[in-house]
């Protein structure tokens, strides 16, 4: 069996770093800091790609801290497939903490089905394009005014849509009670762009055949319902390696990070 | 395939944004830029860095130089809004760092509404670059 000590060194540790990342955020967000939180948002590199190549500038507020987290993120995909989600985003976090609540409310039940759950995974592809074509087209920040990360840190702040970004985001906020990282699984362009690469992971779970006793509580544990039993290594592009179900797996060693 | 302590996950994390954040300066391209060919070339110039709040995407940036250029003296201007620093170089017969100062914090007249706007830049701090 799996020792406490180990649960409280990673699980807690996670949560030590979404709280960390949340609160320097916040801090630069109220204008201390030399940069503004939008600066080390990695979608802001891809944003800034068309501008940096057509102009040989950096698109409105974009700047070489979004294009060195850009390029960062692409490193730790490859390395540890989409830990940035887990670890740091703070959309996640906050999308994890209501699905904590909402877990409770909805007496554990998953609302959308696995069939209809695998279709919506791919919506992130279309909001994907959407977002890069209209931002190089109008070489601006068409995507703040539904970006949540950038809504919930600029208070509403220029760029949003009002009253139209208030519902987005109160929406994306209920839904994420209702069902498990919705923006996350469903809507997120960054975690699209991350999904070519994360089967890469050099960094992944592994599970032994041999020694699981098939009791599901991997399943119930991961955030992006990713069903662990039935797989013997987490290449899923959505695997986050949060490493939630290593640490609630009771078989000692079924469940392991390896490389490669 | 051989396993790895889980910790190495986190670690790993702290040192490629700790890299990426460190080595940022290295992609740095000024969000807006100005020169003045016939200061340009020939004259002795100065230069001064400043830290200016308000130059924080392209369009400040082009209004930060906007209200430069014409003040006379300016050789040119390169300002990097995602660290909201300006570096400007000018020749120090014509004008100088506490009138560049005095230009870049003064109130300036909106035409659409009719009103004197103030605060729009503040120099936070500044330094003289080295020739």
């Amino acid at each position: 069996m799996n020792n406490k000590r180990t649960k409280w060194k990673i699980t807690y540790l996670r949560y030590l770093f979404q709280a960390v990342v949340i609160i320097a955020l916040v801090y630069l967000a109220l204008g201390f800091g030399r940069r503004t939180f939008e600066a080390y948002c990695p979608f802001g590199g891809v944003e800034a790609l068309y501008g940096l190549f057509t102009t040989g500038n950096y698109t409105c507020a974009l700047s070489e801290a979004n294009l060195a987290m850009f390029i960062g993120l692409i490193a730790l995909v490859v390395l540890s497939k989409k830990s940035f989600c887990s670890w740091i985003c703070p959309v996640g976090a906050i999308g994890e903490l209501l699905n904590r609540v909402g877990f409770r409310i909805r007496h554990k039940k998953q609302l959308i089905g696995p069939k209809a759950d695998r279709v919506l995974r791919w919506l992130r592809y279309p909001v994907l394009l959407i977002v890069l074509y209209f931002t190089y087209k109008i070489e601006d920040l068409i995507f703040r005014g539904y970006d949540p990360f950038y809504l919930i840190f600029s208070g509403f702040g220029h760029g949003s849509l009002g009253m139209a970004s208030i519902v987005i985001m109160a929406s994306i906020l209920l839904a994420s009670l209702l069902i498990s990282l919705p923006f996350c699984r469903y809507l997120c362009p960054l975690g699209a762009i991350q999904g070519f690469l994360a089967w890469v992971g050099i960094a992944k779970i592994y599970r032994d055949e041999g020694t699981c006793i098939d009791c599901g509580l991997c399943d119930r544990a991961c955030p992006q319902l990713i069903p662990v039993s039935t797989k013997n290594n987490m290449r899923h592009i959505d695997c986050t390696n949060c490493l939630e179900c290593v640490e609630v797996c009771p078989v000692k060693n079924c469940l392991e990070v390896k490389v490669f | 395939m051989f396993k790895i302590p889980k910790i190495f996950i986190p670690i790993l994390l702290v040192v490629i944004i700790f890299v990426a954040v460190k080595s940022s300066s290295l992609l740095a391209l000024p969000s807006a830029e100005y020169d003045n060919p016939s200061l340009t070339s020939g004259a002795k110039l100065s230069g001064i860095e400043m830290i200016v709040k308000g130059v924080k995407c392209r369009g400040t940036s082009n209004f930060f130089i906007s209200r430069l250029k014409d003040s006379g003296g300016i050789a040119s201007i390169k300002a990097f809004a995602g660290e909201n620093r300006c570096v400007i170089k000018y020749d120090p017969q014509q004008t100088n760092p506490e009138r560049i100062k005095e230009l870049v914090e003064a109130p300036y007249f909106q035409a659409e509404t009719n009103q004197w706007i103030e605060g729009i830049f503040a120099v936070t701090s500044s330094k003289m670059l080295q020739e």
